[in-house]
């Protein structure tokens, strides 16, 4: 069993703080209003009071609840509690391939929707999961994620099509996957989509998948199938492997243009600044 | 080994290049992908390429090609090829001086008569001069039996031997033919002249008598196959002819130096009575009158001294003085004494009232000067005076000028040897087969050396060229 330090060491917790920072920088300004965007925006009118937890913003802490029923108390709005992200995360053995590790950036990323979710009050839901409500509660989302490896042979599709029979349809699925599965493994997305779900899809490829080296005749396994063909990765090799993953891509893309999702593609060697920033804060992804 | 087995074993090297090459380029041929997804679609493209290389791998077809004929050559293979003509060695033994060249020529020309269809190589002596065809020289010029021994080792690898010998010869029997170096015996041919001051031997063939002149045919004798001729010299000048030449003898000259005291008519008239010479750029034998050269006979060598009252006392049995008219001298009219002193041999002594005074004659240096107090040689008769000269310079030199024995050759060829003199046909005998040819080997394990190491040197620049396949360490696709 992975050891949650080990991939979500005191290093990435400063990135995530960092982050966090920057997008509240980016957006003009703190405090309640002051963020999200589409369908919730705007929507604040109060919805009531919860319990306090440690690390919750004290500017919210109900000191008039406190006063009378000496518990602290906090206010929170009808907003927030939209804000709910649902995370999907790509768990299949493709994603254990690459240098660094696809599912190390792919678990990061994820973790790094969740805890933006829980610091702005919201709640943060692994598929298959309980929801995990409250940014002190942010250890336990890590502790999912430590033990969503990249083991499964259950991808996105198996995943999304559970989502999907779910009677309730998640306002804000993110899904953190290689997108190296067929198109047709992304229609439960669809039905999501088409259910008023905001879909965000992080592709995440490994750096040698993007740009493979030659090498005479290899023989490659394929993690996620468990078998092997042999090819000579010549230059004409790698071309027509260069313009498959870019049709590929694309079709994707296209795809996605068409569902209305955000998309990013990253590569494992990407920080999350990178991402976030750099990425998805351009592609309109809700942040 | 010849000249390419060096260049193929260097180029047959590369194999270790191209080993340390292949070993460099061992390693996992595996990449482990996360999905074959995009990597199928590429593989249906390329499968007929695929199939195409995988069929047709340049390096492995070059590697094995190279180690398949380097194996090959390692059997050092060899073609049996059989000889279209027989190789016959041909020994031709030397006739003597002044014949070589004819006698080579008709030679040739007779073997390749008797021996049609074989390619003959001949083996000459070294003393047989110019070469006169393309023929081997045999490094032996000594007796018959070292040139035979030596050509036997040079001709092992040849289908036959045949041997023109001169005369039939003990242990020729079983290395081939043996057949007569000439086809008719020679008369007449000289082949040794001996002689000395009043006798000369000459020996030939028999058949013809060498014509003589010079001196007078005393008598003849006849053996088995040659005559000796004894003559009578007439002169210092003897001329032989024979059927090779003619050859001119002189008697051995006997070289004398003159220096001090030996100027007078009396010494000049000695020197051509025993026939002395100045000798012709060599050193003299014997010094006359020299007062520091030896050996040497030095006269007046004596102080003046009364002799008048003296008398003589001489050794009659020393060389010097052996069948000398000891009368016909007269010692010690000159008044002329050696005085006596040690380390010295008195022959003649003066001897007053009894006791030897001093010597006339006395030997020195170990016997190589001899002294004389006067000058007998220029007051005595001449012929007593030369027999005295004679003798004295026997005593230092060893050999009376008198005794000097032979003649020596001073134009015209050679003498030959015996053997060669006496050459005559004889019985052939010894087998020479010419049925049996040799096949001859001929390996071209070199070639296929040269080959391999082709083949490898190019496997090895076609292996340096292809990108290495193993992966960095950690990349993992």
């Amino acid at each position: 069993m992975t050891d949650t330090a080990e991939i979500f060491d005191s290093a990435f917790l400063r990135q995530l703080e960092a982050l966090d920072a920057a997008l509240l920088r980016l957006r003009g300004g703190v405090g309640e209003g002051a963020r999200g965007h589409g369908r919730t925006q705007g929507q604040s009118e109060f919805r009531g009071h919860r319990p306090y937890s440690p690390g919750d913003d004290l500017r919210r802490l109900d000191w008039n609840a406190y006063g009378r029923l000496g518990k602290f108390f906090m206010r929170e709005y009808e907003r927030e509690r939209t804000e709910h992200v649902t995370i999907l995360l790509d768990c299949s053995r493709s994603m254990a391939a690459g240098t660094p590790p696809k599912h190390l950036l792919a678990r990061r990323t994820a973790a790094a929707f969740g805890y933006l979710a829980l610091k702005r009050g919201g709640s943060a839901t692994l598929v298959g999961q309980p929801v995990v409500e409250g940014v002190a509660r942010f250890s336990r989302l890590l502790e999912q994620l430590t033990n969503a490896g990249p083991v499964s042979s259950t991808g996105v599709a198996g995943q999304a099509a559970a989502l999907a029979q779910h009677g309730r349809a998640p306002s804000d699925l993110v899904v953190v996957t290689d997108g190296l599965e067929p198109l047709e493994s992304f229609r439960p997305l669809q039905s999501l989509s088409e259910r008023r779900t905001s879909v965000t899809l992080v592709q995440v490829l490994s750096p040698d998948e993007l740009d493979p080296t030659p090498g005479g005749t290899i023989e490659l396994r394929g993690l996620e199938e468990g078998e092997a063909i042999e090819l000579q990765l010549d230059a004409s090799t790698i071309a027509a492997y260069r313009a498959e993953l870019e049709s590929h891509l694309e079709a994707l893309n296209t795809v996605s243009l068409r569902n209305g999702w955000t998309l990013a593609l990253t590569d494992s060697e990407a920080d999350l600044q990178q991402l976030f920033i750099g990425k998805l804060l351009p592609a309109g992804a809700s942040l | 080994m010849t000249l390419l087995a060096w260049p193929a074993i260097l180029m047959l090297s590369t194999a270790a290049i191209l080993i340390a090459l292949a070993a460099w380029r061992q390693g996992p041929k595996q990449r482990e992908v996360g999905t074959l997804l995009i990597w199928r679609r590429v593989a249906q493209q390329h499968q007929a390429t695929q199939q195409r290389r995988r069929n047709f791998d340049l390096l492995l077809w070059l590697l094995l090609a190279g180690v398949v004929v380097g194996a090959i050559a390692a059997t050092r293979p060899a073609w049996l090829h059989t000889q279209d003509h027989s190789r016959v060695a041909v020994f031709v033994e030397p006739t003597g001086p002044g014949i070589e060249q004819a006698n080579l020529d008709e030679v040739k020309a007779r073997v390749e008569a008797d021996l049609p269809g074989a390619i003959p190589t001949f083996f000459l002596s070294t003393k047989d001069g110019g070469v006169p065809f393309n023929a081997v020289t045999l490094g032996s010029a000594g007796p018959p039996a070292s040139q035979i021994s030596d050509f036997e080792r040079h001709s092992t690898d040849y289908d036959a031997r045949l041997l023109m010998l001169n005369q039939p010869t003990t242990g020729t029997e079983d290395l081939g033919r043996a057949i007569p170096r000439l086809t008719k015996a020679r008369p007449g041919v000289v082949f040794h002249v001996t002689g000395s001051v009043d006798r000369l031997l000459v020996q030939a063939s028999a058949g013809l008598a060498p014509s003589v002149t010079g001196a007078t045919l005393v008598s003849s004798s006849t053996s088995a196959d040659s005559v000796s001729y004894l003559y009578e010299p007439t002169g210092v000048q003897i001329e032989v002819s024979d059927a090779i030449g003619k050859r001119t003898y002189r008697r051995r000259p006997f070289g004398v130096g003159t220096g001090n005291g030996w100027t007078g008519d009396a010494h000049e008239a000695l020197l051509k009575a025993l026939q002395l010479h100045e000798p012709d750029g060599r050193a003299p034998q014997v010094w006359l009158g020299s007062d520091e050269l030896k050996p040497a006979v030095r006269v007046s060598a004596g102080e003046d001294f009364d002799l008048t009252t003296a008398t003589l006392a001489w050794d009659p049995q020393h060389a010097l003085l052996r069948d000398l008219p000891l009368g016909d001298f007269d010692w010690l009219g000159e008044g002329k004494l050696l005085a006596p002193t040690s380390g010295v041999q008195p022959l003649v002594t003066a001897v007053v009232d009894g006791k030897p005074v001093g010597d006339l004659v006395r030997l020195r240096d170990s016997g190589k000067v001899l002294e004389f107090a006067g000058d007998p040689f220029s007051r005595a008769p001449v012929a007593s005076a030369a027999l005295l000269l004679d003798n004295a310079i026997g005593v230092v030199s060893g050999v009376r000028p008198s005794e000097r024995t032979g003649y020596e050759l001073s134009e015209g060829p050679e003498l030959p040897t015996r053997r060669q003199a006496l050459a005559a046909p004889f019985e052939p005998y010894g087998e020479l087969d010419l049925s049996s040819r040799s096949a001859a080997p001929l390996e071209f394990s070199t070639w296929l050396c040269l080959a391999a190491g082709l083949l490898l040197l190019l496997a090895a620049t076609i292996a340096a060229r292809k990108e290495n396949p193993r992966p960095k360490p950690g990349v993992v696709g």
